[in-house]
């Protein structure tokens, strides 16, 4: 399969809503046997195009200003393929005012209640924002090196910071910066942590809400591509990072 | 000095049904919102009379803090214990929510706490007794149902309560000895 | 499956040099939270506990609370217990105020409408495209109607309102709305025709306790609710007087079922009693009172027999009460409570409960009915442009108006025929009186209103007769609301602003009146989690938008709008409010610190206050400067200077009931039922019907049934108790909400808003929501 993402890559990065802080940060998490990872076990050129297509679905799940849905716009053909794999079908963009009000509709305010809350939290606990893990997911971010934009009035665990933080996660680990300015065991170990315990807990509620709400098939084709892909994350990652893991429980040891 | 030997008075005469104790502790101690999973309640007693001539009661209940503690006895894994001061708390680490104290308890005092990943119950707010505050329960209630302190202090409230007014137990015919105290 | 997966993860380009999964066990344990190994006492999670005073704002009532924040979250709210006014508690809406700033379904940022009105099509704007926006439609407004009050303005109290005044005034309409004809008009309008003010009573050293239609112990309001039970002197008398057997009646020494809107009846009779038996305070009503002969006379009629037959309370109790009310005086409390939005001519019923008080001298004293007291602020000398295209209120000739909305059952009896030429004339003109001003839009009379701005009020939920607000809401050109929430009233506007919760903001300072009266003020106990502004914000940023728009200031002298700029924009709004406070707090030396650390700030150790209107020379607030048992200015207005008794209205058909509302101690009004914490408490409501009547209808319970008036119908669970008077339905408030989709609270239970008449009380402008009838038939 014939695909590069690198001028995407560089267009997208300068929109990042994250930003890299400092990478001198040292890794949260000490590995003992952090060689065992060395960037020379990562497919790092999978890992690059694992986390655009991360990075893109992320672009779809945030509010489609004019520069965020040209943005899709522009590179929807690049990613047919893969939305035909995992959503089973090839997405049409529609007018930007219809994606714009759907997407209130469907992730920010509704009356009474929004069907799909974009939120990890909200698939936690009470369904409130800002659960008890999400401090946690704060920590993760900053110690991997990432903070939230200032100028982004935005909370960590909205699904689109999840999906980029993921993808800047894989940046680290392809590009060999992960190992050589900090562990990369705390690098994966947060890919893990991020992928396990905040995105997948929250696909089934989330995905389906959309499913259910929906007016337009945009985000319903959305939707089921990111369930799917998360379904089938283990097997990404083992190919990945030549680890999986098969639970969550797992994860937590 | 003499340990401490605590205990809640309630004096239910004044409680007005309003829910404010049940809502502060479900946030002081990550009780998670739910119909089975609650530390404390308010019990509306049947009503009596028949229209005009009516009577109610409003009955807060919760773990009683049983000297002869039925929960404790039946534990397998010793994760149900008293501490000095006569309080029933879980090591959440140690219990396997086996669920034998939920049916040994006579009060329905405990439940599944996915928090906790334990059963769990009322621990007299324990983490903000020994920080000097009172608990949640006791602190947020409008009319002071409840009185918390220590029975060994005969100038405490409590044992200033339980020396000027009658009390009463719930279910006496169980032996349980409770650290609550309903004054009449 | 396998296959499947593997054709799905083609485009990642197959690689080899697996990794055991096993190599990674030991890092996530790393994962996981530490252990919380022996039991220490210590559940809280570790981390960085903070404890910041600030103040409630989940009803009315402002009482002190603590945000216990823990790594940057409110863990807990509790509360203060330093602070005089709410004694140290927080009820139940208090402590779910926690989950608050958390709920996804908080506005989040400015949505501008794209669709129709109520399609729920939005876009999202920052918010300097929202105040462009909004004084461009200003802009738009003044043009094409050339008067500025044609754009109305509707808000709720808050410590926020006040910089709500300032767009307000700032644009010049004088069309502004509040909730107080929904709530306490009555009260306020009644007390006030006989002592001037409306007062407190002081639940805390009173002997004996009259409550009629007040729920103290579900409608909290602090202290009352507090010291009611808490710190009832030893021996205290409650009697309660409600339709309901509610928790108040089962804290009474005596409950009586009284038949609605014949307290005026019951309290009648007790003056009658006092008066004929000489058991008043002679001493008290020479020195203090006005028109004592009058009443005297008017009196005679209303024997406890004659009340009996109204009220069916036993005349021979009645006598006792008169006569132990007396006994006790001057600590004896008629108590005036708050919401009083209950029958027509209820001004005359609170007026009733006034006098009863002045007579017997409890007034002003310990234990007694005490005006509020207050500490005052300083308040920054400001005067807003005075425009030339500002008309009166759409209201002020509300006779003609309201004539619908007033059963010709009630229309005045005191004087024959017709309306009171007063109407509407005792209001406040800054409340208006919400029913009549809806009239007066709707009939476009004498002018148009067509823009509609709405601070934290949801006038489609709260205001009764649900269908002439939507009409209403129709005919605007442009609507602003500016929520927490998308309420059912945002949803139909074309511009939302969100506001940011009481937890994530500056509030200026409050002075508090009361027998204890005290100064709060709220500082952030956590940051914003969104885009949200505070009212002080968005004022400042609307108006900074109107100043770029010439058009918008060519009615006033150009000196004035210097002076505006100045005064108003660059010495106010465009400081931070912190200097705003501290001016406010100016004659009082360490109040600001004070605030920040305690919340709240009182003088004289926030000792109780009595007696400063018994002083020779005292003047009241009334036409002769007395306290008047005869009111001169109602006389003047063609009302009835005393108030002689008026009948309730009566059901048109056998088979109807009268609907009362009322609430809970678990929510306030119609915004809190959606708080999880909230909802478990009570997920629908449930109409409450008398059991003899309920085996009538061959209704059980737990049932549905269906509850129709003229306005409208609902379907409801009924609660089948012999708590209720035969003749009386009862429920709470704030279910049913019209909101589609999954919220709690959507169709669970009924909603009052639809089926509640929209009758008015022609004084005070309020509304009479427990004169609505209606029938009860199973689902």
């Amino acid at each position: 399969m014939e695909m590069n993402f690198e001028s995407l890559k560089k267009e997208i990065l300068s929109q990042l809503p994250i930003k890299n802080t400092d990478s001198s940060i040292p890794g949260f998490y000490a590995m003992d046997d952090a060689t065992a990872l060395g960037k020379n076990r990562v497919d790092a050129a999978s890992a690059l195009v694992f986390k655009n297509i991360l990075f893109y679905l992320g672009l779809i799940f945030r509010y489609p200003t004019e520069q965020i849905y040209s943005e899709i716009e522009t590179r929807l053909d690049t990613f047919t393929d893969f939305f035909v794999d995992y959503g089973g079908a090839a997405p049409q963009l529609p007018p930007i005012e219809e994606l714009q009000s759907e997407y209130i509709r469907l992730f920010v305010n509704n009356q009474g209640f929004v069907p799909a809350m974009p939120y990890a939290s909200c698939y936690q606990s009470e369904g409130l924002l800002m659960s008890d893990q999400f401090y946690r997911l704060r920590q993760i971010m900053v110690k991997s090196g990432f903070m939230v934009n200032e100028t982004v009035k935005e909370l960590e665990d909205h699904i689109a910071i999840l999906l980029e933080f993921c993808a800047g996660l894989l940046n680290q680990l392809a590009s060999g910066q992960a190992s050589s300015g900090k562990s990369s065991g705390a690098c994966v170990a947060a890919l893990m942590e991020v992928s396990y315990l905040y995105i997948e807990p929250m696909m089934d509620a989330f995905c389906d809400r959309i499913h259910a709400y929906a007016y337009d098939d945009f985000y319903k084709i959305a939707g089921k591509t990111l369930k799917s892909l998360m379904q089938d994350a283990d097997t990404i990652y083992d190919q990945l990072l030549g680890f999986r893991i098969h639970s969550i429980n797992e994860l937590q040891g | 000095m003499e340990k401490k030997r605590y205990a809640i008075v309630l004096d239910t005469k004044k409680c007005l049904n309003c829910k404010a104790c049940t809502v502060a502790c479900k946030f002081e101690n990550y009780v998670p919102v739910g119909d089975d999973t609650y530390r404390i309640w308010v019990t509306e007693l049947p009503l009596q009379g028949k229209f005009p001539h009516l009577h109610q009661d409003f009955q807060p209940s919760q773990c009683q803090h049983c000297e002869n503690t039925p929960c404790e006895k039946v534990c397998p894994t010793k994760a149900t214990f008293k501490t000095p001061e006569g309080v029933v708390l879980v090591d959440y680490e140690k219990c396997i929510l086996c669920k034998a104290c939920m049916t040994a308890c006579p009060y329905d005092a405990r439940f599944v706490s996915e928090h906790h990943e334990a059963v769990e119950k009322c621990t007299f707010c324990m983490h903000r007794v020994s920080e000097g505050r009172e608990p949640a329960c006791v602190e947020t209630c409008p009319v002071r149902v409840r009185e918390f302190g220590d029975l060994n202090d005969p100038n405490s409230r409590v044992s200033r309560l339980l020396s000027s007014r009658p009390y009463m137990q719930l279910k006496p015919e169980k032996n349980t000895r409770p650290r609550l105290f309903y004054v009449l | 499956m396998n296959n499947k997966i593997m054709s799905r993860r083609k485009f990642l380009g197959l690689s080899t040099g697996a990794v055991a999964g096993a190599l990674f066990g030991p890092h996530l344990n790393l994962l996981m939270a530490a252990p919380e190994g022996t039991f220490d006492y210590s559940i809280l999670p570790k981390g960085k506990r903070e404890y910041i005073a600030s103040n409630c704002d989940m009803c009315v009532n402002k009482c002190g609370i603590i945000g216990e924040v823990v790594n940057g979250k409110l863990h807990k709210i509790n509360p203060n217990p330093k602070n005089v006014k709410s004694r140290g508690m927080l009820c139940a809406k208090g402590n779910a105020g926690a989950a608050i700033p958390y709920s996804p379904d908080r506005l989040k940022t400015p949505l501008l409408r794209t669709g129709k009105r109520g399609e729920g099509k939005w876009k999202e704007i920052s918010w300097d495209e929202a105040f462009k926006y909004v004084a461009k439609n200003l802009a738009d407004l003044k043009q094409k109607y050339e008067n500025r009050s044609s754009v109305a303005f509707a808000s709720t109290e808050g410590f926020q309102e006040e910089f709500y005044y300032y767009l307000v005034n700032s644009f010049g309409s004088l069309n502004t709305v509040r909730h107080t004809t929904l709530c306490l008009s009555t009260n306020i309008q009644g007390w006030s025709s006989v002592f001037g003010s409306f007062p407190d009573a002081d639940l805390a050293n009173a002997e004996y306790v009259i409550m009629l239609g007040s729920d103290r112990a579900q409608a909290l309001i602090t202290p009352d609710s507090v010291d009611f039970q808490r710190y009832k002197p030893k021996g205290q008398k409650l009697i309660v007087l409600d339709p309901r057997f509610t928790e108040t009646g089962a804290k009474a020494d005596r409950w009586y079922p009284i038949k609605p809107r014949t307290d005026q009846g019951f309290v009648l009779a007790m003056l009658h009693v006092i008066i004929s038996e000489n058991l008043y305070d002679r001493e008290f009503v020479e020195t203090y009172t006005h028109g004592f002969d009058e009443l005297k006379e008017m009196v005679k009629e209303y024997t406890p027999e004659w009340a009996e037959k109204k009220c069916e309370i036993p005349a021979d109790d009645i006598r006792q009460i008169a006569r132990e009310f007396a006994d006790h005086a001057p600590r004896s409390v008629i108590y005036p409570g708050r919401r009083s939005s209950f029958y027509s001519h209820e001004v005359y019923v609170r007026q009733t409960f006034a006098i009863l008080a002045a007579v017997c001298g409890c007034w002003d004293t310990k234990g007694a009915v005490v005006p509020k007291a207050s500490i005052p602020l300083t308040t920054h000398e400001i005067m807003f442009p005075f425009f030339g295209q500002t008309m009166d209120r759409v209201d002020k000739d509300a006779v003609n108006l309201v004539k619908d909305v007033v059963p010709s059952a009630v229309q005045c009896p005191m004087i024959g025929t017709g309306l009171p030429n007063d109407s509407c004339a005792f209001l406040s003109e800054k409340d208006g009186s919400w029913v009549t001003f809806r009239e007066a839009v709707l009939k476009d009379d004498p002018y148009p209103v067509r823009g509609f701005f709405c601070f934290k009020q949801n006038p489609v939920q709260a205001v009764p007769n649900v269908q002439k607000t939507m009409k209403m809401l129709e005919k605007m050109d442009f609507i602003c609301v500016i929520e927490q929430q998308m309420s059912d009233t945002a949803w139909y506007a074309d511009i939302v602003l969100p506001h940011s919760t009481y937890l994530e903001s500056w509030d200026p300072a409050h002075s508090l009146g009361g027998i204890w009266p005290i100064v709060e003020m709220r500082q952030p106990v956590i940051k914003p989690l969104f885009d949200t502004k505070t009212m002080f914000e968005i004022s400042g940023g609307i108006i900074h938008e109107m100043l770029k728009i010439p058009s918008l200031w060519d009615d006033i002298e150009p000196s004035d709008l210097e002076d505006f700029k100045k005064n108003v924009v660059e010495d106010i709004l465009d400081k931070p409010i912190q200097d705003y406070i501290k001016h406010q707090l100016s004659k009082y030396p360490g109040a600001y610190e004070q605030l920040l650390k305690e919340g709240f700030y009182t003088v004289d150790g926030g000792k109780p206050v009595y007696g400063t209107t018994r002083k020779p020379g005292f003047l009241f607030k009334s036409k002769t400067g007395k306290i008047e048992l005869f009111n001169e200015r109602y006389k003047e207005f063609g009302l009835f200077p005393l108030p002689k008794y008026c009948e309730p209205l009566k059901p048109q058909d056998p088979g109807e009931y009268r609907f009362l509302v009322g609430r809970n101690a678990w929510n306030t009004h119609t915004s809190t039922q959606n708080n999880p914490y909230l909802w478990e408490i009570q997920k629908e409501n449930s109409v409450w019907l008398n059991t003899g009547e309920a085996k009538k209808l061959g209704i059980a319970d737990g049932e549905y049934v269906r509850i129709k008036s003229k306005i409208g119908e609902q379907r409801i669970k009924a609660y089948v108790t012999e708590k209720i008077r035969p003749d009386c339905v009862f429920y709470v408030n704030g279910y049913g909400m019209k909101s589609p989709g999954m919220s709690r609270v959507y169709k669970s239970g009924a909603s009052e808003a639809e089926i509640i008449d929209d009758v008015l009380d022609t004084i005070s402008g309020g509304v009479c929501m427990h004169e609505t009838f209606v029938t009860i038939n199973k689902a």
